[in-house]
């Protein structure tokens, strides 16, 4: 009974340095909210979230067909998702990107007609910088 | 001794209890009187049962097999029941109703015939927690003020809460702000001189919180970007001021629909629930709601259904989009919503939308339960002109 006791001691000693370990490698990483004019090199480090915010096009009739299209150039720069703004009125996207290795890269977000021709473009540059090394403990 | 003695009456006490209990349950059950209905959890029957349901016998009768509705006749405790289907519904004698069944009521209870004959002037109560008979449509688009047109800009949230609250206030030529609401929600949200959305259940929170004046106050601006919030000259802070000063139409109270996903089905106060949807339109409200969009095309001219992708799964929404639900067609299945487009989008401005549409892309909305009353503006009478006395010849 004693053993067990000290075994289940163990475990928490260990379930909270972990809890520890992980909550402070989250806590290092930071999303950066881009809005859609935004003009100023977005300046990131390592394991960081890009959010960009379309411009907040209109949801009318005309504006229907339209879709928003966003991509990337350069290899420290991942795609992750995309999703929609809680609220009514526009046909906003956000787009999400990780930064994964250090070096520039550029974000493109399209908006494009019904046809697939392109309306109107937005290019974002992204400065990755490496994580720091006090960082990784 | 005395704990004896109390003991003793302790027990005397609650024999006697024990006896009059049941010799009243006894006496009760004897001469059938049944307890309360409401303690029993079924409704007060003191409303006017529709012929359909009667006919639903009838019709069995007539047309099934007499033998099949005679053995789903059963008696229980002197009250006779029938079985259709999987529910049970309970005969009450016409002299116990406590309306005046119409004439038709009377000689459908008549069809009745053999062993039935004896209920011939009885009829059919309805199945326990059904409603009454319900209107197959409810179209409350003439209560509505005129279709207006929000032109690009992205103010939907506006013009669908400016509706709710316009048929609110009675409708009719009542023109609200929807400049002046854009205003008001933008400076609610700390988001300074936008027009780029919101999220449609918190205008009516914005909209309880400060009043919204008359469109003659404050008119809408179609192309331009929204000068009224500006800090600028355009117009003038003075005009702000006289705005905010004249801003008597205000939400009392509201109740706000969420939506559940995964509904097994469609029960529950939720926004994707077109039976909720159906109740709160019955009982003379809009409903000012948000929801996705996904798969329109063209005019919006016929009912917008679910549309599948080349995955098998409804289309991705395009956008957020807000409006007023003002009635439905059940046999049909679809929802009347009160858009924002002008007058050549849709039927005449509104929309059909699918209860399947409804049950996919939903979002939220309220429902304004009730407003601030207006003051009443004391006006002093018109000075009567005092008779001028003609001078005599």
């Amino acid at each position: 009974m004693r053993r067990h006791g000290w075994l289940g001691l163990l475990i928490c000693v260990l379930a909270a340095t972990f809890l520890y370990a992980e909550t402070g490698r989250l806590g290092k990483h930071t999303v950066w909210v881009v809005p859609w004019d935004c003009r100023e090199p977005v300046r990131v480090r390592t394991g960081d979230v890009i959010e960009v915010w379309t411009r907040p096009l209109p949801l009318i009739l005309e504006n229907l067909d339209a879709r928003f299209r966003a991509s990337k150039t350069g290899q420290g720069v991942e795609y992750i998702g995309e999703t929609l703004p809680h609220k009514e009125g526009t046909m906003e996207r956000l787009f999400f990107f990780r930064a994964f290795e250090a070096g520039p890269a550029t974000l493109t977000v399209e908006l494009l007609n019904k046809d697939g021709t392109v309306r109107e473009t937005w290019t974002y540059q992204v400065e990755v910088a490496a994580e720091d090394a006090s960082d990784k403990s | 001794m005395a704990r004896e003695m109390w003991v003793r009456r302790a027990w005397v006490l609650g024999l006697a209890l024990l006896t009059l209990t049941v010799a009243a349950s006894l006496a009760l059950a004897a001469a059938n009187i049944q307890a309360p209905s409401a303690l029993l959890g079924i409704q007060q029957r003191a409303i006017q049962l529709p012929p359909a349901r009667l006919a639903r016998v009838t019709a069995g009768k007539q047309v099934a097999d007499i033998n099949q509705l005679q053995q789903s006749y059963l008696v229980r405790n002197n009250v006779p029941f029938f079985r259709i289907g999987t529910q049970e519904q309970k005969l009450l004698p016409l002299s116990a109703l406590e309306f005046q069944p119409s004439a038709a009521q009377v000689q459908a209870s008549q069809v009745l015939a053999g062993p039935l004959l004896q209920y011939r002037n009885w009829i059919l109560e309805e199945p326990i927690g059904l409603p009454p008979e319900l209107p197959e449509v409810v179209d409350r688009r003439p209560n509505q003020t005129p279709i207006k047109n929000q032109n690009p800009r992205g103010t939907c949230v506006c013009f669908a809460s400016m509706a709710g609250l316009e048929v609110a206030y009675g409708g009719g030529t009542l023109d609200l702000s929807e400049n002046y609401a854009n205003y008001l929600y933008m400076k609610a949200e700390s988001r300074g001189c936008k027009d780029d959305g919101l999220a449609t259940h918190m205008s009516a929170e914005y909209l309880a919180a400060h009043g919204v004046c008359g469109e003659s106050i404050c008119p809408y601006q179609s192309s331009s970007f929204p000068a009224f919030c500006n800090n600028g000259a355009n117009p003038a802070p003075a005009q702000r001021a006289t705005a905010d000063s004249k801003c008597p139409y205000k939400i009392r109270s509201y109740q706000k629909i969420w939506r559940k996903d995964d509904l097994a089905s469609d029960t529950g106060l939720w926004i994707n629930n077109p039976n909720y949807l159906e109740a709160i339109l019955r009982s003379g409200k809009d409903i000012v709601y948000g929801t996705h969009v996904a798969g329109w095309t063209g005019n919006v001219t016929g009912i917008v259904d679910v549309k599948l992708g080349a995955d098998g799964k409804p289309l991705p929404s395009v956008g957020g989009h807000a409006m007023l639900i003002v009635g439905y067609n059940h046999s049909e299945g679809y929802f009347i919503v009160k858009n924002s487009w002008g007058t050549g989008v849709g039927q005449s401005g509104y929309l059909y939308l699918s209860y399947d549409y409804i049950r996919t892309y939903a979002k939220y909305g309220y429902v304004i339960n009730e407003v601030e009353p207006l003051a009443i503006r004391m006006i002093a009478p018109a000075l009567r002109a005092m008779p001028r006395v003609l001078p005599t010849k």
